[in-house]
């Protein structure tokens, strides 16, 4: 887990004519993506592939969009400074059944874990 | 209206509100607007835009602003705007002022000239690319007939010159 990053915080949102476009937003990284994949299991997590050297955990996907980017096929990642766009691209969505990584060791839980225990009063 | 969904662990910080923020902005700019933002804890309801209220409208030959016949004209908040006129006003105002509050007017300018076309992120690309072709255009054709009262030539004669 060493060679991977969180992102943190980042936006999937539906777009398109028909709404059924998928694009990410997320802050501009350095350098350019080369072949860029998202590893995706359908579950709480994904793995996106920037270039040889960038993988990056795209953390705790909000579960109503899960299933939508499960069936994507590909989606548009939109890099942006501020609120300015640095650079999109489309990427390549691999389904996979299971991500062969130990969230735990990264400090990842499940979105209901983070989230509805957060929601819970004191 | 689009839907957003808030992802990571960090997006109930203070930081990661203002860069939802900016990602829904840069999402405006490309053309579609996120009327709700679900995150991990609620649903953030931005509320109506000025491009989700627009009306579009296509302007006839009776049209005396200048616009040109056929262009689209999007109604924003209540002022009317022409895509070519907007495209056109902010290309030029850009370029004898620099003033950079017309950034606006331009992104729906050339919202408004590509309103038939796909809405894709291809779309911004394109219109990026073809800002100079376009604005050559304009500027050919106002300067082919220096009495249309169209927005370049009233710049013109207001600057007493001619770019």
């Amino acid at each position: 887990m060493a060679n991977y990053t969180k992102e943190g915080c980042f936006l999937i949102a539906e777009g398109g004519q028909s709404g059924e476009e998928l694009y990410i937003f997320m802050q501009a990284k350095k350098n350019h993506p080369e072949l860029p994949r998202i590893i995706y299991d359908g579950r709480d997590h994904a793995i996106f592939l920037r270039n040889s050297e960038q993988k990056i955990i795209l953390d705790y996907i909000h579960p109503e969009i899960r299933d939508k980017l499960r069936k994507a096929f590909q989606v548009m990642v939109v890099e942006t400074i501020l609120d300015n766009i640095k650079e999109t691209y489309p990427v390549e969505i691999e389904i996979v059944d299971n991500i062969p990584l130990d969230w735990n060791k990264a400090g990842l839980g499940t979105w209901e874990e983070v989230f509805l225990s957060e929601s819970k009063p004191a | 209206m689009s839907k957003g969904y808030v992802g990571g662990e960090n997006q109930n910080s203070e930081a990661a509100k203002k860069q939802i923020a900016n990602f829904a902005e840069a999402a405006k700019g490309m053309g579609f607007a996120l009327g709700i933002i679900a995150t991990g804890e609620k649903a953030v309801n931005l509320g109506k835009n000025a491009i989700e209220n627009a009306t579009v409208t296509t302007i006839t030959a009776d049209d005396a602003w200048g616009a040109r016949e056929g262009e689209q004209v999007v109604n924003l908040d209540g002022a009317t705007i022409s895509g070519g006129m907007a495209f056109g006003a902010s290309a030029v105002i850009l370029a004898y002022t620099g003033r950079r509050e017309m950034k606006k007017a331009f992104v729906y300018g050339v919202k408004g000239l590509y309103k038939a076309s796909k809405n894709t992120l291809s779309f911004a690309k394109k219109a990026v690319e073809e800002l100079q072709h376009l604005t050559q255009e304009y500027v050919a054709e106002d300067r082919e007939h220096p009495n249309k009262p169209t927005f370049f030539n009233k710049v013109n004669a207001f600057f007493g010159k001619s770019r």
